[in-house]
């Protein structure tokens, strides 16, 4: 049985400017102790559709349509009590920017506590001291120490440590992080990435990755899911993702990535921009920008179809 | 001032160093922040000099103090020869352009494209008011925008446009030297490439030197024809990329490229993961600073001697006590 | 450029965008709408504010507001009384402004040693009860309308001298104004192109606020007979006067709060519509 599984997900913005359509459609599914990355630069509806699973979607946006089943449950239509019992126990998060996270004026021990005496009504003393335990758990040196102080305190690193241990206080089965690393140095990335894998086996977590550093989902990820214009465009399992992308904006995505060993020539972007999610186009939302576009492109929008073994694609002419 | 394309070094730096005091209470100084603590680099004309490192590195802040928005605390900078705190600004800053990282942030929200990149055109008295529509007008196109944007505000550009309009107020003044600091960390990947194909391109137009400044390794290795590694304030290791990112001799260098995630099946080499975080600018180690993380530490003379950078190989240099074996 | 050219430029467009944005649009209707009824009054006021008739008469046909403890028609001393009010709110805020936002601008900018001196002279203003203040300096310059203008502005000089120099400290440190300097713009050019335009919205609010409290404050000073001189009317003497007889001849109080309150709203709808006008953020493309 899936764990978490999104069936034909629609979640729209009512502005000013028109309808935007983040999610325009989007079925995923995740396995217990599996882990799904999804890549996509900004404006494809990422962030939406991690924020719409916790049920956080932000005013002025709705989830039109579509379900997404967590253990068996729709989350959508749940009420807000309902939500707020699983958010921080059986699913929780890891976002951005840890001192956005984190309250400035709690101590890094009471903010883990509060997740376990809100959801397994721990006595507070003995939170206090899971919470420490959950502190060495994710490597934090001098946790006893390091425990009393404040978000503020603490660096970079330390912080995005602190909340992967609330986000694993309650033993969730599932933890969603969107950029967990972006805004971390290198060097302290490779700890924090380390230490998502670890706790990753410890735990038996799933997890729901959600960048646009395809390095970073390589590394985490069991499958990739290509994200574009609020819709999924292309999905597999890793390795067969960076063997054979199918899709050209993967294609295009993997050629314009400069790594390590990318030679000094001229790179291949992909020119032009994004579509406005507030007015899409008929056809193909990637047709403008596709080196390889034919005239049925222009007409109508490809279905997800598969492609090799649990390898899809949308696209007319994916080879 | 004409600069001499002949006259091969353009920019020079002796002995840099900036602190940045921290006051305590009744204004007293209580300690400084070490940002660069000892750098000395040349840069040639013609070339993308590039300068990695991490927060507190002081990559930013040497930036900073080569295009003098920052004085230093020591040191001398010297530009085509002329040491640049003798040269008055305005001719600096026609020489010199800087480009940002945020670009949505580096453009004044209550100004126009036009008057953007004009601004440096009347500052500098280099354009009258009629002929500063077309010139903009083909600034803009040099960069690869179209003359419709002219009205645009910045919040009514993507990421991508308003770094080209970045770009393009920094070639208004035709400058020599472009500091280009964390260029497109701020922008996504496929708009990362037409940028840095962007700058590849103006510097074979225009005859530009670089100083790319990035956490980037890869973009970095990419531009570069020389990268500096910088770790806490000082040049840990300089030379060419392509040899230095393949095997690197400083072992911080070879933790950073180890840390980079990697899309390519990684080599059988586990990954190096360094102990403990960087520490801090005010209370640097003592000997080398990065002996508290070092895990090829030889022994107490990492911890007392400060290594000296010191050429390994032509063209070169790396600052640690076991390169320098006798 | 010139000055005038600017001006005649960024006047057009500023129309044009009010004529877009229904809070500004509504405020500026209501505060021109008051303006011409002053400017007008001895057009349509009925009778002569000065003049004495029945005390105490409720409004009727002959007199539409009814009359004052004096006999003198209300509807006649609201129109002439919205001179004072509006005449000690725009000379105060001017003053205020005039010598508060270049002092908040300096001590913002330029900060340290400067910064302090200039702050702890607002801070002395500032704790000095404003009502004392205005007796002061109309106990130097003598009574009248135009010297508590003067009073009032001096009091409110802090208050803009401080709404101004937070919003200039923080803009400093933005990155296009560190750009500006790398392009080599001078000093007076940031802060007048970068930084006072982008730290002007909380200027704008505060300028509404102030005149809207101008008026009341105009009413303390002329009710201790230092500002307006009787018989002269203002909306706040009016009400001052009108407190003694809440209860029989409630129209007193009405009339004259009614005039205040339509004001300060037309005054805020105004400030919050041209904060959004000149914010090229919340702009819509026309």
């Amino acid at each position: 049985m899936s764990l978490l599984e999104i069936a034909d997900l629609k979640v729209y913005y009512f502005g000013r400017e028109g309808i935007v359509r983040a999610v325009d459609g989007v079925s995923l599914e995740l396995k217990p102790g599996s882990s799904l990355g999804v890549l996509g630069e900004s404006g494809c509806g990422k962030s939406t559709l991690g924020l719409s699973i916790l049920g956080l979607v932000p005013d002025p946006g709705k989830i039109v349509d579509g379900k997404i089943l967590f253990e068996g449950n729709d989350i959508v239509g749940m009420s807000g009590e309902e939500l707020r019992s699983i958010r921080g126990s059986r699913m929780s998060m890891v976002f951005q920017q840890p001192m956005t996270s984190l309250n400035p004026v709690l101590t890094v021990q009471d903010q883990i506590a509060e997740a376990l005496i809100a959801h397994k009504d721990m006595p507070k003393a003995e939170a206090l001291q899971h919470a420490v335990e959950l502190m060495k758990t994710v490597g934090i040196p001098d946790a006893g120490d390091k425990a009393r102080q404040y978000p503020h305190q603490l660096s970079g690193g330390m912080q995005q440590r602190v909340v992967i241990a609330m986000a694993l206080a309650c033993n969730p089965s599932i933890v969603i992080a969107d950029e967990p690393t972006s805004a971390l140095d290198v060097t302290v990335q490779a700890q924090i990435l380390g230490l998502m894998k670890t706790m990753r086996k410890e735990y038996n977590l799933s997890l729901f990755l959600i960048s646009h550093n395809l390095g970073v989902l390589v590394e985490l990820s069991d499958e990739i899911a290509v994200m574009y214009a609020g819709q999924i465009v292309e999905i597999g399992p890793t390795h067969l993702m960076l063997k054979q992308p199918a899709h050209p904006y993967t294609s295009a995505l993997m050629r314009s990535t400069i790594t390590l060993s990318s030679v000094r020539g001229r790179l291949s972007p992909v020119e032009g921009m994004p579509p406005n999610l507030a007015c899409l186009p008929e056809g193909c939302r990637f047709y403008p920008r596709c080196s390889d576009a034919r005239p049925l492109c222009s007409q109508n929008n490809p279905a997800l179809e598969i492609f090799g073994e649990r390898h899809w694609v949308r696209c007319f002419h994916a080879h | 001032m004409r600069i001499d394309d002949t006259k091969q070094e353009l920019v020079k730096v002796k002995g840099l160093r900036k602190y940045f005091p921290i006051v305590g209470i009744l204004n007293r100084t209580i300690g400084f922040v070490r940002a660069v603590d000892g750098v000395d680099l040349s840069i040639q004309t013609g070339e993308t000099f590039g300068l990695v490192g991490e927060s507190g590195s002081g990559k930013s802040t040497i930036g900073r103090c080569i295009a003098r928005l920052l004085d230093p605390t020591e040191g001398q900078i010297f530009f085509h020869g002329k040491e640049i705190s003798s040269l008055p600004l305005g001719c600096l800053r026609r020489n010199m352009q800087v480009i940002f990282q945020d670009p949505l942030s580096s453009l004044n929200p209550r100004m126009t494209v036009l008057d953007i990149v004009g601004e440096p055109l009347q500052i500098h008295k280099i354009a009258s008011r009629q002929e500063i529509r077309s010139r903009v007008s083909s600034l803009l196109l040099r960069v690869g925008l179209d003359s419709s944007l002219l009205d645009r505000f910045p919040h009514e550009l993507s990421g991508g446009q308003a770094q080209r309009v970045g770009i393009a107020r920094a070639l208004a003044v035709s400058p020599r030297f472009l500091i280009a600091d964390e260029p497109v960390s701020a922008l996504d990947v496929s708009v990362q490439a037409q940028i840095l194909n962007l700058l590849v391109d103006l510097q074979k137009e225009l005859g530009l030197t670089y100083l790319f400044i990035s956490h980037d390794l890869g973009v970095v290795k990419y531009l570069s024809q020389r990268v500096a590694v910088t770790y806490l304030g000082k040049i840990v290791e300089l030379g060419d990329p392509e040899k230095l990112f393949w095997n690197p001799r400083h072992p911080y260098t070879q933790a950073l490229l180890s840390a980079v995630p990697s899309i390519e099946p990684r080599k059988d080499e586990a990954r190096i993961l360094l102990r403990g975080e960087i520490p801090s600018s005010v209370r640097v180690p003592t000997g080398c600073r990065f002996h508290t993380r070092c895990p090829s530490k030889i022994g107490s003379v990492c911890e007392e001697v400060e290594p000296v950078l010191t050429e390994v190989e032509c063209g070169w240099q790396v600052a640690c006590h076991l390169c320098l074996d006798p | 450029m010139t000055v005038l050219g600017f001006l005649r430029d960024r006047a057009s467009q500023s129309i044009r965008l009010i004529g877009h944005n229904k809070v500004a649009l509504t405020g500026t209707i209501i505060i021109v709408g008051i303006l011409l009824m002053i400017l007008l009054a001895d057009v349509i006021a009925p009778y002569d504010p000065e003049k004495q008739f029945t005390r105490l008469v409720p409004p009727c046909s002959e007199y539409l507001l009814g009359t004052d403890r004096l006999g003198r028609d209300v509807t006649s001393r609201l129109i002439y009384g919205g001179r004072a009010s509006l005449m000690v709110a725009v000379v105060s805020v001017t003053i205020a402004m005039a010598v508060g936002v270049p002092i908040g601008l300096i001590s913002g900018y330029f900060g340290k040693t400067l910064d302090n001196v200039l702050m702890r002279i607002m801070d002395v203003i500032f704790s000095l009860p404003a009502l004392l203040l205005a007796i002061t300096i109309v106990a130097i310059l003598g009574p009248g309308l135009l010297n508590a203008a003067v009073a009032v502005g001096v009091s409110y000089v802090p208050r803009f001298a401080r709404i101004t120099r937070g919003p200039v400290m923080s803009v400093k440190e933005r990155p296009y104004v560190e750009a500006a300097r790398a392009i080599g713009a001078s000093s007076r050019r940031i802060v007048f192109k970068y930084v006072l335009p982008n730290a002007s919205s909380p200027i704008i609010i505060q300028t509404t606020l102030a005149l809207s409290s101008a008026i009341l404050a105009e009413a303390a000073i002329s009710y201790l007979g230092l500002g307006v001189q009787p018989p002269t009317p203002s909306w706040g003497s009016m009400l001052n006067e009108a407190k003694l007889y809440l209860f029989i001849a409630p129209w007193l109080s009405i009339s004259p709060g009614i005039a205040i309150v339509f004001t300060v709203l037309g005054l805020n709808l105004l400030g919050d519509g041209l904060r959004d006008v000149f914010d090229p953020r919340l702009r819509r493309r026309l």
